[in-house]
Parts: C-alpha cells; structure tokens; sequence
C-alpha cells in the first residue's frame, strides 16, 4: 500500500478531520507546535509515525485503530492539537456548535457515526497489520 | 520598621484577615507575590456569537500557544486555568514553591489566590461539617453574615437550606439553564421519595451577582467565565484587596515570597524574597498572620522550625466526576446563555455508610469544546458529530468525597526546599457510585459508574496544623489559629482544619479568617 500522498502534514492531517483545506492561520500555528509535540516522543515513535503515514492516504482510520491499539501516539496527539486550533476559526462554528434543534435527526446522525466509526477502525486496523506498523 | 500584622497571602483568607483588621482599625501588610490578571475585557455580546464571526486564537489559545502547552505537556490543570488569559492564576508556581513526589498539587501565586479562577462556591459550614475543631458554627455566623454582605452571594431558601446554613442576606439564585431547570422540576415532583432516599436537591450558593451590587454589574450570562479575569459578576477576593488597599486599609507589598521568620528581639522577622531581583529581604513585625494557602503555609512552618523529619497529615476532599446525560436533550440546540459554573447542588445522606457527600452539577457550556475530543472513543469525524450533537445534553457533577483517615496523605519539608506530598484518593465506595447514579436515573439524568473518572486530587487541602482545643504539639493551633511554642505566629488558611468536609470550603476560611483577626484585634485592642 506504498503510494505516494499529497499534501503537506498539516494539510493532510486537517483533510482527515474537517475533509475542507486548512485555514493559514491554523496551518502556521500547527508547523510551529509539530516540533515541540514530536519532542515529547522518541525518535524511533517520530519516525514510526512518519513511516505509517506514507503508507496510507486515510489519516482517519489509521488514528481511530492506533487510538484504539495505543500505538501511533505521535497522529493521535496531532489530530489532537489540530482540533484545539480548528476550533477557534470562526469558519469552524457550526463544526462544533448545534445551532439547530433536532431530536431525530441527530439520533440518526449520531447512529450512522457509530457504524461509521466501526468501518473506520477495521479499515485502520488493516492498515495496520498490512503494513506491519 | 516594625509593623503590627504582617499577612502572607491574599487568598480568600488573607484577603478575610486583612478586613477583619481593618474593620477593627488595624492597618496590617501584606506580602504576597501578586501575579496580576492581565487587562483584557471581554466583547459586550455572547461569546458565541462572537466566535460566529471572530477568530478567537488570542481568547482560546493564546499568542505563545498557552492553552496548548498544558495540552502537549499533559498536564493535569482544569480547563479554566489552562486559558491563556486566566494562566497567571498558576503562573511560577512550580518555581517558586516546588513540590517533589507524585501529587499533583495546585497552587497560586496570584493576587487573589486561586480564588482568582474559582467556580465561587460560598457555602456555610454547620456543625456537622466542622467535626473535631474547638469551634462551632455559631463562632463563625457574624463572620459569615458579614461576608455575605461584602460578597454578594446569590443563592436560594430550600431543601439545601439545613446544610448550607442561613439564607440571611442573599441575592436571588442565578437563571437555571434548561436542562438543570427540568432536573430541579423532576425532583421537586418525586422528593418525597428521593428524601426518604437521602437525596435532596437544591440552588447553588455562588458568588456570583444577580443584580448590580457594590458597584459591580450583574451576570449576563454572555458565557465568558472560562476564559477572562476578573469578570465583575464574579466575585474575587482580589476586589475587596483592591478597595482596601485603595482605602488605605491595608499595606499591599507584592513580588514578595515569604520564605521562613525567625525572631529578633522580641520580635518576628519575616524572611523573604524579593522575586523581581532575588535579593533577600527581610520585615519585622508583632504578629504574623500566615495565609499562604496550606501547602505554602505548611513549607513557611516547616522551613522556620527547620524540620525536615516531621511528615505532616494532608487532608482534602477528592473529588468525584459524573457525567450527567440528558436523553431528550440529545440534538438540542448549545445552550450559549447558560451560566458554566454550578447551576444546582445535591447533598447525598447515606446513613447506610454514615457519610454525606455534596456535589455541585455544572453547566458545559463554556469549556473549549476540543476538551472533549480526546475523551470519546470515534473516529475523528464521528468524535465532532458527537460533540456537536451529544454535547448539548451533557452536564457533570463534581462530587466532593469528605476526608476519612484512610485517603490522608502527608507533607514534609526536603532539604532542597522541595516539599514531598503525597496524596491517597484510593476508590470510591461503589455503594456511593450506584446510589448517585440511581437518584440521577430517577430526576431523568443517566451516568453509569463505569463513566465516572477515578477520584482526583481536590483543591481544598487541610489539616496539617490542625486547630485544637489545648494544643499539645508544635505543628497545633489553638482556637486563634496560634501555633503551639510560636507566640504571635497564627495560621487562618485551611491548614487549621483538621477535617475537610464534602463542601467547598472557601467561604468557612474566610470567616475563620476574619474570626481570628477580630480575636486579635481585641487583644491588641485591650493591651
């Protein structure tokens, strides 16, 4: 599954969680922050990372099932950061914030979010175990 | 010079001692490190209306990514001091008074003390609360009245009213947001039965205005509470430092950190540092009143006596986190008015383990809502469906756990200035996790046991210079907060307590703080 990716990190890591292109502001403070989160790491788990990330272009499957398996800790404090970023982006506001009222709707909504969650984290755990990360 | 009172600390305590003298006429010094908030106003609409609209990296983030250092370093803080804006409250802490060990130890070297990013819990004690102290809520009523009136309490007369004490002086409670409302209608329809079960349901007593009082404007539930200081609704015991420094009713010397005394002539020498140059600096005084907050207050004790042998006992009261969920509010639209601070309390009297557990049930309307992304279990798109939809029928109840011989710690000075604390929380009895939760499912509110968050150090620590009837030992008080063998030396913050019950005690400090400056202005007085 070695292909070619496109896209920096912090848009490729913005794409998986917003599916939109990432604001400048935002892509500024993240390339600033990525040192210092990688700094917490060791090598051998920064170069783990970078290693499984070229390996697919679903960033947000491979999060779910590293968060699930605790490994990757590096793309799961990134998705992390990016979110506390993307939040403060008035573009965001309704990413966040329900501003309509909807007992049903949000029931199916949050019902298809579990079954996608679970497409997600098999598809994550192949990738996984595929490309023995 | 040499002056009368010396206060270290301008925490809700020192702030209390400091107006008790002056109401006695007494003009004190205090010393303090004094981290200010900085000036920052929040805008005049709803923060989320203004986020519709406004970047808001500067309010959530901060220009040096503040709200996200704690994040990357994980570092457990709540969300409200983790705020760029309301970081000062913290800052220098781990400098200034370093603490070695495994607990995690809240401090603040702020004008104001913590007390600068409370959730303004005011509650009185009752005699029940005040086990094993030579005191009585009696002693401390004309405190508590007098506070009130300083404060502007808001708060109401009901079920709570027997275990928060007299109602005497208080505004009216705060608007309920829609969910905690229902939950109070349920319960008053089914309290019969929830009494006869133990459980009673009532308004939180807050320091938090609901009128313009003292030339203070009243809460507009604009939901900025998380994120500026010095929000005029809110009550700070910065505020009354403020007017009365501003009236010249108390010495205010800050960027000072008060290292030890000793004596020198019949006099008291207060050690300390100046933390601008690191110069050594030194006052003297007739008597020193020590309100430094437990921990810093315990450090001054130890580090005067030079004693790096005693292991001091730590009291606080853990603290317990239910996530409270509202089914039918599943979907609704955020609740962008609903004050994030406690809407409701629930006192649980559990005779079966003879224990009565307080909880404040909180509003989530103002935390970032990123906090809760690393929290669920989704994907990440699927995680921010979930806070967008579930979010909205999600409080928390925050239930204080009293200190029991079991989960003490202990506190000891080491040789480098560091302290050594160590703290028990051990595991909650699961009969009181089942009990909340079935009183909850009763008033239309679900949390299940494997949702609670194992208990957590707690803010209110105690107990190491515990105030007793006839003193016996060097680390006692007596009933003026005096410690044993130290003439003129007193301690008022929450060191005296030698049991912390499950309520916020800041509003019983405060008036034991201001009892024990009015007991030795008196004496003062009669000499």
């Amino acid at each position: 599954m070695n292909m070619s990716v496109p896209g920096n990190e912090a848009e490729r890591i913005y794409h998986a969680i917003f599916n939109r292109k990432i604001p400048a502001s935002v892509q500024y403070h993240f390339e600033i922050l990525l040192k210092k989160i990688e700094s917490r790491y060791s090598n051998e788990e920064v170069s783990k990372y970078f290693e499984a990330i070229n390996k697919t272009c679903d960033l947000e499957a491979l999060e779910v099932a590293s968060r699930h398996l605790k490994k990757l800790p590096v793309l799961t404090e990134k998705f992390k950061i990016m979110v506390y970023l993307a939040e403060t982006c008035p573009e965001n506001y309704r990413v966040f914030i329900n501003e309509e009222q909807g007992f049903i709707s949000a029931g199916i909504s949050l019902i298809s979010s579990l079954f996608r969650t679970g497409y997600k984290s098999v598809k994550g755990m192949a990738i996984i175990t595929v490309n023995k990360i | 010079m040499t002056y009368e009172i010396i206060i270290v600390g301008s925490g809700p305590s020192g702030v209390a001692a400091a107006l008790g003298f002056a109401e006695n006429g007494i003009v004190p010094l205090m010393l303090d490190v004094g981290h200010e908030a900085p000036d920052v106003k929040p805008p005049d609409i709803n923060f989320y209306d203004y986020r519709k609209t406004n970047d808001v990296f500067d309010v959530m983030i901060g220009r040096g990514h503040e709200a996200l250092n704690h994040v990357i370093d994980k570092k457990t803080a709540s969300p409200k001091v983790s705020s760029p804006y309301m970081q000062f409250v913290t800052r220098d802490a781990e400098q200034l008074s370093p603490v070695a060990g495994s607990s995690a130890v809240l401090q603040s070297f702020a004008k104001g003390g913590l007390a600068s990013a409370w959730g303004a819990g005011l509650y009185r004690c009752i005699d029940d609360d005040l086990v094993n102290l030579p005191i009585n809520a009696a002693d401390l009523s004309p405190y508590y009245d007098r506070l009130t009136r300083e404060i502007g309490i808001s708060g109401d007369d009901d079920d709570l009213t027997p275990f928060f004490g007299s109602t005497e002086g208080l505004l009216k409670p705060v608007r309920l947001s829609r969910k905690l409302s229902r939950l109070l209608s349920v319960y008053q329809q089914k309290r019969e039965e929830l009494n006869a079960d133990g459980t009673f349901v009532g308004r939180s007593r807050l320091g938090v205005l609901t009128s313009a009082y003292d030339g203070r404007y009243a809460c507009d539930y604009n939901n900025f509470e998380m994120w500026y200081p010095d929000l005029q609704y809110i009550y700070t015991p910065a505020f009354t430092l403020e007017k009365l420094i501003r009236e010249e009713k108390v010495l205010y010397h800050k960027s000072v950190m008060v290292r030890n005394w000793s004596r020198e002539e019949g006099l008291i020498v207060v050690n300390a540092q100046n933390i601008k140059d690191s110069s050594d600096i030194s006052f003297k005084c007739k008597r020193l009143v020590l309100a430094a907050g437990t921990i810093n207050s315990t450090r001054i004790v130890l580090n005067s006596k030079k004693d790096f042998k005693t292991s001091l006992p730590l009291k606080d009261n853990s603290l317990v986190q239910f996530p409270l969920v509202f089914p039918s509010f599943i979907g609704s639209k955020l609740e962008k008015d609903a004050l994030s601070l406690a809407n409701l309390n629930v006192v649980f009297d559990l005779q079966e383990i003879n224990m009565r557990l307080q909880g404040s049930i909180i509003e989530l309307s103002s935390p970032a809502r990123s906090v809760f992304f690393d929290k669920l279990p989704f994907s990440a798109k699927d995680n921010l469906t979930f806070i967008r939809l579930f979010l909205p029928a999600l409080a928390v109840l925050f239930l204080y756990i009293p200190s029991r011989k079991e989960n003490e710690g202990h506190i000891k000075l080491g040789h480098g200035n560091e302290l050594e604390v160590c703290n028990q929380h051990g595991n909650v009895d699961k009969r009181i996790l089942k009990k909340v939760a079935r009183a909850f499912c009763k008033m239309g509110a679900f949390t299940h046991p494997l949702f609670v968050e194992p208990p957590e150090h707690a803010i209110h620590y105690g107990g190491t210079l515990p105030m007793v009837l006839n003193p016996d030992s060097d680390y006692h008080c007596s009933t003026e907060g005096e410690i044993f063998g130290e003439p003129g030396v007193h301690v008022v913050d929450g060191s005296v307590l030698s049991y912390i019950p499950a309520k916020n005690l800041s509003f019983t400090l405060m008036a034991n703080a201001m009892r024990i400056a009015d007991h030795i202005s008196k004496g003062i007085k009669e000499k």
